[in-house]
């Protein structure tokens, strides 16, 4: 091993420790429950891949993947789009009181999930919520839409809800990647007499390609691991309307007692989500040179 | 060019329209539980909306400082926080450095594997965790928090430091061990100064990790003494009654310390500082 | 003064901390400080014990609770709901020994044999006491029965009156007749299964090997009827799906919702959201039977408790007759013992001392599974509600998911 190597190794060392000491025995027991039958008196049994096979042959695991995955990638798009827009805006030339702004639009990301999903959750009340109010007052809507109480619409409560507390994060990651550009390429190619539209996509977006492979890389994990706000909103109803795999695994181990089948449905979860990052990583390298 | 009566004209739609209908908009929900805050249960309830307190009625916000111990509840949090973000960096900087800057076996599977340990889900971990505190004598202690939050939060700090490591250009490292400096001296005096904007972001979230974080703070603090916010709102939330005006209260507060942070931290968010350095 | 109390207390007795872990503690200002005091006045009685009040979240009480036995630290006394016992009795001690050992006896004689103590006795063995109990009657708006032109002291007797007197009740979009609880919750599961049980009907077998909802056509009827009321009679507000409790005591405290099935904690809850509305409020028998789901709070011993005798004693002080005449009143809910139910201050307020007919209460089912069964009875229910299945279907279906959870 050359001692430029060496020093890669030290620099990454504390992370390695501490990733160590905390949270590989967890993991490790959370792989070692999954192969055994644990019910509420933690009796184990072991049962190999049973779990396994009880959880992927289950058609509601699947349903729940593609609606986590619906819901992860919808939030995330138009999260993508807000905290892009917004840090455009905060980043621009003329802005007035630009300090004041930033920081105004930051504050969604403070508020606890619980208080978050409570409020939104009166909001989108169907008798004396504010959103029926406001759309009946405008003339949008002539019937109280039941925002909660049908399939579609709870759906898109809860990404209303979850973009909200989350465009600020995708905001402040990407306004803080435009900092790192470095201003005589504008002023190069505003003298090139280029329009604004193509300075930012030749020369914003591809800088601010890593960014925002780590900022949706990111919102995407924080989306399908997302659980209180949905559990303060719906519960995962209607029906299965807005169940996740985060509330599904939580039913499973805090309702009904299966820790090793909350535990198989976790490391399914897991590699699951391990292979859409590498395949999502390998389709933003193949666009750019620098990942 | 833009003729300067268009761009005067676009500057005033932007300042005048464009960011106070965004703010609106988006922050309508908080403008909610600022009133909510200031009222009663019985106006928050009536029909229809009352959407101004008959009076400015602080008594939430007394209720929920004194009578419900929030002011314990928010040193605690502050503490777990704060160490949280400080650790995070600490950990984070090197080895998003390092990701950059040296080509070593390994590297970007460990990349992958950081952002891996945080795809698996929280509650199966707890119990385990919760096990090996205790067998260490941790349970009810900050470090029981503090450790795990930097867990949650130094994997991603690393991604999202990488990306501002990367936008500096690699002279100025060389420049720097030319001129005599240890590679850590090179990276912790010469390089991170430069990635104030990173680090700005990188602490914030590390910052909310520590502050907003739930179910271990849950699990973890048996004593009453040892309570962060987070428990303190879920403790708001009964059976059959939930203390909306209490609730609103302490959200309100438990956002300011992150708000405030933000607001120092903000000016360091600015352009410019690579440019500087290697004209210099 | 100070020598005294140190000489009245022998030199070597340490006193023994119990950890009491209660959700309630949590409610309100005036619950904490009776339980404080009740535990003062413990203390005093028995120097020899601190009590230690340990407030907990609502929603996670159960998870705090299994995650600090699973971890080996469990307190020594908790409060849980009925319905919780039925998952987690593994995780506690049985009463029985400790009852002996703390030298208590009458206890649980006295409380209600039938429904309470049979729902806490599991292989034989005693697992809880019942501090007080919840049993859902009509709880009706006396001002809009008026308005209506019906009589607020004649609450309907028959599903037919109900019918009768909801169309008149009903004035959408402004005024709705009924209150359905049809998103997920324990407390809606409950309201579920009293639609069967008051058609005279099982859910489940009580060998808990198979579902028992198709056998007798009026099972059928029952749940189509109730679910008609949402879909077919609109006499409830819509997005009934998801309507938990908090939705409905809402609509019911502005005067949106004239009637709804629960018990006499909803008239305080109402009461605190719309003040002054309580004198308007009555409860009254569900039509037809009168039949109710029980549940109520229970006090148990989580298992490996390190003080359980000690821990016995206070959960015996604390239900006492007077305790829970007292806790009780601070509660608004109706205490467990019949002597504290007869006692004048319980029965000077008609809504605390409300019981549905004796015969019309059930417990419910006390099978691990139910957990997973209830699940399949909200997708049932739901399933219904958002009409993606007639009533009959969503049954039909249920019954097939359900055969095969008990199966297993």
């Amino acid at each position: 091993m050359n001692r430029y190597a060496t020093v890669g190794y030290a620099f990454i060392a504390p992370s390695v420790v501490l990733i160590a000491l905390t949270l590989m025995y967890p993991m490790l027991e959370g792989l070692n429950i999954s192969l055994f039958e644990m019910g509420i008196d933690f009796q184990r049994r072991f049962v190999g891949l049973d779990n396994y096979r009880e959880v992927l042959t289950n058609p509601a695991f699947w349903s729940t993947v593609w609606r986590t995955l619906y819901f992860s990638l919808v939030s995330g798009v138009a999260s993508l789009a807000l905290g892009l827009g917004l840090a455009l805006l905060l980043d621009m030339q003329g802005l007035w009181f630009r300090a004041f702004w930033r920081v105004l639009f930051i504050v969604p990301w403070t508020i606890s999930h619980v208080a978050a999903g409570l409020s939104w959750k009166w909001i989108f009340d169907s008798l004396y919520g504010v959103a029926n109010d406001t759309l009946m007052r405008v003339g949008l809507i002539a019937e109280p839409i039941v925002w909660l109480g049908t399939r579609d619409w709870a759906m898109f409560a809860v990404i209303v809800a979850n973009v909200w507390r989350s465009y600020p994060f995708v905001m402040l990651l990407l306004l803080a990647a435009l900092q790192t550009i470095p201003r005589d390429q504008y002023e190069s190619a505003a003298v090139d007499g280029s329009s604004p539209w193509q300075r930012f996509v030749y020369v914003t977006l591809p800088h601010l390609r890593f960014a925002i492979f780590v900022a949706t890389a990111m919102d995407f994990i924080f989306n399908v691991r997302q659980f209180d706000l949905i559990y303060v909103m719906t519960r995962g109803g209607p029906r299965d309307s807005t169940e996740m795999m985060s509330t599904l695994v939580n039913r499973q181990a805090f309702e009904f007692f299966d820790y090793g089948v909350a535990a198989a449905t976790s490391m399914a979860m897991l590699v699951m989500l391990v292979v859409a990052t590498l395949a999502y990583r390998r389709l933003m390298r193949s666009a750019s040179e620098v990942l | 060019m833009t003729p300067p009566l268009a761009r005067r004209l676009r500057r005033l739609v932007l300042n005048l329209v464009v960011m106070p209908a965004l703010a609106l908009a988006l922050l309508f929900p908080i403008i909610w539980m600022v009133v909510v805050s200031f009222q009663t249960e019985a106006e928050t309830y009536a029909t229809p909306l009352v959407w101004w307190p008959s009076q400015i009625d602080l008594r939430n916000y007394v209720r929920m400082w004194e009578a419900l111990d929030f002011q314990t509840y928010f040193i605690n949090t502050a503490i777990v926080a704060g160490a949280t973000t400080i650790l995070a960096i600490l950990v984070s900087a090197p080895a998003g450095y390092a990701l950059t800057r040296y080509r070593f076996r390994g590297a970007e599977a460990y990349g992958t594997f950081l952002l891996a340990t945080q795809m698996f889900p929280r509650v199966v971990l707890i119990v385990p965790y919760f096990v090996l505190m205790r067998s260490l004598g941790l349970v009810n202690t900050y470090p029981a928090l503090i450790l795990i939050y930097v867990s949650f939060a130094a994997p991603f700090c690393v991604w999202m430091l990488r990306g501002h490591f990367l936008a500096i250009p690699t002279d100025l490292d060389e420049a720097a061990l030319v001129d005599g400096c240890g590679p850590f001296a090179a990276f912790w005096r010469v390089v991170l100064p430069l990635t104030m904007p990173g680090v700005v972001a990188t602490a914030m979230f590390a910052f909310l990790v520590g502050w907003n974080e739930f179910l271990f703070a849950l699990v973890l603090t048996t004593d009453q003494k040892m309570s962060v916010i987070t428990l303190g709102l879920a403790s708001l939330i009964g059976e059959y009654r939930t203390q909306w005006n209490e609730l609103m209260a302490a959200t309100v507060v438990s956002s300011i310390p992150a708000i405030a942070l933000y607001a120092v931290l903000e000016r360091f968010l600015v352009a410019g500082l690579t440019a500087g350095a290697t004209k210099g | 003064m100070g020598l005294l109390m140190a000489a009245a207390v022998p030199a070597q007795a340490e006193p023994v901390t119990v950890q009491f872990v209660d959700w309630k503690l949590n409610d309100s200002q005036a619950i904490l400080n009776f339980y404080s005091s009740v535990a003062a006045e413990f203390e005093a009685a028995n120097p020899d014990i601190r009590i230690e009040l340990v407030p907990v979240q609502w929603e996670q009480r159960v998870q705090k609770f299994t995650t600090e036995v699973q971890a080996g630290l469990p307190r020594d006394a908790i409060r849980l709901s009925k319905d919780d016992l039925v998952s987690l009795h593994p995780l506690l001690e049985p009463l029985g020994p400790l009852l002996v050992e703390a030298g208590i006896t009458g206890l649980v004689e006295a409380m209600p044999q039938s429904i309470v103590r049979d729902s806490l006795t599991f292989d034989g063995e005693l697992y809880g006491l019942v501090h007080n109990v919840s049993a859902d009657g009509l709880m009706y708006n006396k001002r809009m029965f008026e308005e209506a032109g019906l009589d607020p002291d004649k609450p309907p007797r028959t599903w037919e009156e109900f019918r009768a007197y909801a169309e008149r009740l009903n004035k959408p979009p402004q005024q709705y007749a009924y209150g359905m609880f049809g998103a997920k919750s324990a407390s809606s599961a409950r309201r579920w299964l009293r639609v069967f049980w008051d058609a005279g009907c099982e859910f489940i077998a009580r060998d808990f090997t198979r579902a028992t909802f198709l056998d007798k056509p009026e099972c059928i009827a029952a749940f189509t009827r109730e679910i008609n009321f949402a879909t077919v009679d609109k006499f409830t507000p819509p997005g009934a799906a998801s309507a938990d409790f908090e939705f409905v005591i809402t609509a019911f405290a502005q005067r949106r919702v004239a009637m709804h099935a629960g018990g006499s904690n909803n008239a305080a809850i109402a009461d605190s959201r719309n003040p002054g509305i309580l004198g308007e409020l009555a409860l009254a028998p569900m039509p037809e039977t009168g039949a109710a789901l029980v549940n109520g709070d229970v006090m148990a011993i989580p298992k490996g408790a390190k003080h359980p005798v000690e821990a016995m004693r206070w959960l015996a002080f604390l239900n006492s007759k007077d305790m829970q005449v007292r806790s009780a009143l601070v509660l608004n809910a109706t205490p467990a013992r019949a002597d504290a139910i007869a006692d004048e201050r319980i029965q000077a307020d008609p809504m605390l001392a409300f019981s549905p007919p004796p015969e019309a209460l059930f417990a419910g089912y006390s099978t691990p599974k139910w957990p997973e069964v209830q699940e399949v009875l909200f997708d049932m229910v739901q399933a219904a509600l958002l009409e993606e299945q007639t009533p009959e279907e969503a049954l039909r279906d249920g019954a097939k998911r359900i055969d095969a959870i008990l199966a297993d």
